[in-house]
């Protein structure tokens, strides 16, 4: 089956720009083609200005520093929008400028689904959203976008055009180049076509959303429906200042009707132990889901973090954090926890890692922060090792040897 | 360049490093190492040697840059593909003595491993605390994580609960420079680049993985499993395209062909019609509400296509003896030939049928003898060459037939390995997948992690 994604696609924003500093860029391309896309990198390389690449603008929390301030805009929407969906292979072949929500459609048409509910979805493309790594909270059950994803084509730093992976559900040929560019933002190359590995979609869904006055109460619920219902696609807690003591649980399930009674009996046992009566179901979950996906990616709030938080920790982590940010979210089940616009920013966030320490530790890669940020925070905050480092840089100069694309993003990189 | 003194000097270091009893150097110890489960590539190391922690890993990748002699990772050896073949004068790093389970962290659904440890071993650990660790290769129960790691291993539960890569958070890994970086942890990377994902499969040419973070998966509130026979292969390959396209995503779709199914039934007799042309497995598993609805979908798909017995298990023990023909059906090839070459290539399932059908033409054409069990739901093809290997011509066109099965497998819009890697055996066959720009970067890669190009070399990639 072969389809247009028809759906107009967003311009970048103004917002998009103020990501660089307010830094107005040089120039906006717009290539047709893949030879056109390579034909503009290697021009900015010559003339030593830096190529951001573009899709909606829906998720630029980029950290980046374009060199001398001269950058061009990298426009992926003229790159078409077909969609191949081969559902009795389980697989979906996109270009990069199709938006998300729309190839989705297209899908469900054919009882089919990406297991992936970016933020944005009706105006983020598919090349973004791959390359931005934006997930939501289906993130809990399906992982990061990267695990959907099973080949792809790009043009890389280097003006070559290569692809990677296999349109196969299950490929084990070199190396999983798909993986490592999912979440590059940009830096190792520009995506031009995408193929999903998609799931059935016989079952139905539910999303459901309780508010809760207590955040203690309400914490300790969201635990409890993770431990007692281990197959829910997902437990989340969205909180924000203007309530500081209350918070949102969001849970969401798919199956068959029956399994879904079966949820909503058992979910509304548990709530109803923490003293938590009713649970409020479309459309006011959707907008709470949403409000929570955004948040996951600092959509829309000028500093954020996001970290990831083990079962120790948690519970402290987002009682200080609902005290402190105007917009957080809690994923339960894979210890996410993202916090917008921080009061007293640097020294909130500073405290939020120091408290998470452990798994920073272990695991540096786990902080991620937006700009505005201070540079005595930044030091603070525990550093790749040198070796990691690297490895990065390396990487980086694989696929983009100069580096013109993304410039800046991968040069600090926590 | 490798010379036998400074091989010499190479393992009297190791010696002074591990101890005696760690590094094996006489004939007769080495043989055992002399390859893996491809039986094609066979080479002596010079040396093999057994470190039993992360830091005595490091220190022999040192001395092995020092001496600028190459080396090879290797966990059980049940690989495919030869990624585990020595080259001369290597040293084989096997990890055997690395097999302690350090922590099952049942709350956060986490398993810390090191990687000599056996797969089999990781689900035994969980299943106390009502988990296992999902991805299940045929040799679970000797295969290490480490390989499992190299190979990005799945196995015939992958088709719905995905590969290794989907299963590893964390992993401590030794770089060829010899130092040792942590990525991931309690979480997968949320970072700049998936440096774990990029490891995962990388066939130990990125460096040596020597500890990880599992996820543990809990284990289906229900299980249902069915065995359809049909009258013929296209009967059975038709059924698998058509049960996804219901909406069912089973755990598991294996098939099992004529050839191997006389076979079973002389070695266990399980009551397996001889004319029948295929066999099909299938499992269902979710709640006891999902495995109910998704079996009787199952069920009208089977019928609809003229499967002629379906055979259905709900308690352990029937699933086990169901299980039974496709767990042992490997194995029985060995009754058939004096030697066996499995093959491993992936395809969009809807191409099952044509492409069975060109792969049976193609052992017609070279005169040899091919019978097939395989992950039909993956579209992961496992033909199985029964030959001599002592007979040079016959050799040569298995050879020539295993070429063709991956031109063909490619062509289809496929892989030339789904899940055995690529090792020595495919590395001249990438280029049928891959242009030049496409190696190219994969060699950068390499040389990004690996200057010295000593960390398991001639693997992966064409030359």
């Amino acid at each position: 089956m072969t389809a247009q994604a028809t759906e107009p696609l967003t311009e970048p924003s103004s917002t998009a720009a103020s990501c660089l500093g307010g830094v107005q860029p040089k120039a906006t391309y717009a290539p047709a083609t893949e030879q056109e896309c390579a034909e503009i990198i290697l021009e900015a390389q010559s003339a030593g200005y830096g190529v951001v690449p573009v899709g909606a603008s829906t998720c630029m929390d980029m950290n980046l520093s374009p060199r001398g301030s001269a950058y061009a805009w990298l426009h992926t929407g003229r790159l078409g929008h077909d969609v191949q969906i081969a559902a009795s292979d389980s697989l979906v072949t996109c270009s990069a400028a199709a938006p998300f929500a729309t190839v989705q459609g297209l899908l469900r048409q054919a009882n089919q689904r990406i297991a992936a509910d970016p933020p944005y979805a009706a105006e983020a493309t598919v090349g973004g959203v791959v390359a931005a790594n934006a997930y939501g909270l289906l993130r809990c059950s399906s992982g990061p976008v990267g695990d959907l994803v099973v080949a792809m084509r790009m043009v890389t730093g280097a003006g070559e055009v290569i692809k990677a992976g296999a349109r196969v559900v299950k490929n084990a040929a070199g190396y999983d180049l798909c993986r490592l560019v999912a979440g590059s933002r940009g830096a190792l190359g520009v995506i031009t076509e995408v193929t999903f590995r998609t799931n059935p979609v016989r079952q139905k869904t539910l999303e459901h959303a309780a508010d809760v006055p207590d955040l203690t109460q309400g914490l300790s619920a969201a635990w409890a429906l993770h431990e007692e219902l281990p197959r829910l696609d997902y437990v989340a807690v969205l909180g924000g200042q203007d309530q500081p003591n209350s918070c949102t649980i969001l849970y969401g399930a798919s199956g068959s009707a029956q399994y879904l009674g079966s949820v909503e009996i058992q979910a509304s046992a548990v709530l109803g132990r923490h003293g938590i009566m009713a649970s409020a179901s479309d459309p006011e979950a959707a907008s709470a889901a949403e409000d929570a996906r955004r948040c996951l990616h600092g959509c829309g709030m000028g500093s954020a973090i996001r970290l990831s938080v083990p079962r120790a920790s948690g519970l402290a982590a987002a009682t200080y954090v609902a005290a402190r940010s105007e917009r957080w979210v809690w994923l339960v089940p894979c210890g996410i926890l993202a916090a917008g616009a921080l009061s007293r920013s640097d020294t909130a966030a500073s405290r939020l890692v120091e408290m998470c320490g452990l798994v920073l530790e272990r695991s540096h890669q786990c902080v991620w922060l937006r700009k505005p940020l201070d540079p005595g925070l930044a030091r603070r905050l525990p550093a790749l090792s040198p070796s990691v480092r690297r490895l990065i840089q390396g990487l980086k100069s694989v696929f983009d040897p100069v580096g013109v694309l993304s410039p800046g993003l991968l040069d600090g990189a926590q | 360049m490798t010379t036998t003194a400074n091989v010499q000097q190479l393992v009297h270091e190791l010696k002074a490093l591990l101890g005696p009893s760690g590094v094996l150097t006489s004939p007769g110890d080495l043989l055992a190492y002399d390859g893996d489960a491809y039986p094609v590539a066979r080479q002596l190391p010079a040396a093999v040697v057994l470190p039993e922690t992360t830091e005595q890993v490091a220190g022999i990748v040192r001395l092995c840059l020092h001496h600028a002699i190459p080396y090879v990772p290797r966990g059980a050896g049940t690989g495919l593909s030869g990624g585990a073949t020595p080259l001369p004068n290597s040293v084989v790093v096997s990890l055997a003595r690395m097999t302690r389970i350090l922590a099952v962290d049942a709350p956060n659904r986490r398993a810390v491993v090191q990687c000599g440890c056996t797969n089999q071993a990781v689900s035994d650990a969980a299943r106390p605390f009502g988990l296992h660790y999902a991805p299940d290769p045929s040799s679970q129960a000797v295969c290490t994580i480490g390989g499992n790691i190299a190979e990005n291993a799945g196995g015939p539960h992958t088709l719905k609960y995905g590969v290794t890569v989907n299963h590893i958070t964390g992993a401590k890994l030794v770089l060829p420079t010899g130092e040792i970086v942590e990525l991931g942890g309690v979480h997968e990377p949320d970072g700049p680049l998936d440096l774990l994902g990029l490891v995962t499969g990388s066939e130990g040419t990125l460096g040596i993985v020597t500890e990880a973070t599992l996820r543990l998966t809990p284990l289906p509130e229900a299980v249902r499993t069915l065995l359809a026979v049909f009258d013929t292969p296209e009967q059975c390959t038709a059924c698998v395209v058509d049960i996804i396209s219901h909406g069912v995503l089973p755990c598991a779709l294996e098939m099992i062909d004529q050839t191997i199914l006389v076979a079973i039934e002389d070695a266990f007799a399980l009551g397996f019609p001889r004319d029948a042309g295929a066999v099909l497995t299938v499992e269902v598993d979710g709640t006891a509400e999902e495995v109910e609805e998704d079996a009787n979908v199952v069920c009208e798909v089977l019928v609809t296509h003229r499967a002629r017995e379906v055979r259905t298990a709900a308690t352990a023990e029937e699933r086990a003896r169901l299980w039974l023909a496709r767990k042992k059906g490997v194995g029985t090839t060995g009754r058939l030939a004096s030697s066996i070459v499995t093959q491993d290539g992936a395809i969009p399932r809807s191409k099952l049928p044509q492409v069975l059908a060109a792969v049976a033409e193609r052992a017609r054409h070279h005169g040899i003898r091919v019978c097939n069990i395989f992950h039909a739901g993956d579209g992961n093809l496992h033909p199985c060459v029964l030959y001599d290997q002592a007979d040079p011509d016959e050799a040569a066109r298995v050879h020539a037939f295993n070429q063709d099965v991956l031109a063909l497998c490619v062509e289809a819009g496929g892989t030339i390995t789904g899940e055995h890697g690529v090792g020595i055996e495919k590395r001249d066959a990438m280029h049928l997948m891959f242009s030049k720009a496409d190696l190219a970067v994969m060699h950068r890669i390499r040389d990004a992690f690996d200057p010295a190009g000593l960390c398991n070399p001639g693997k992966l990639l064409p030359q």
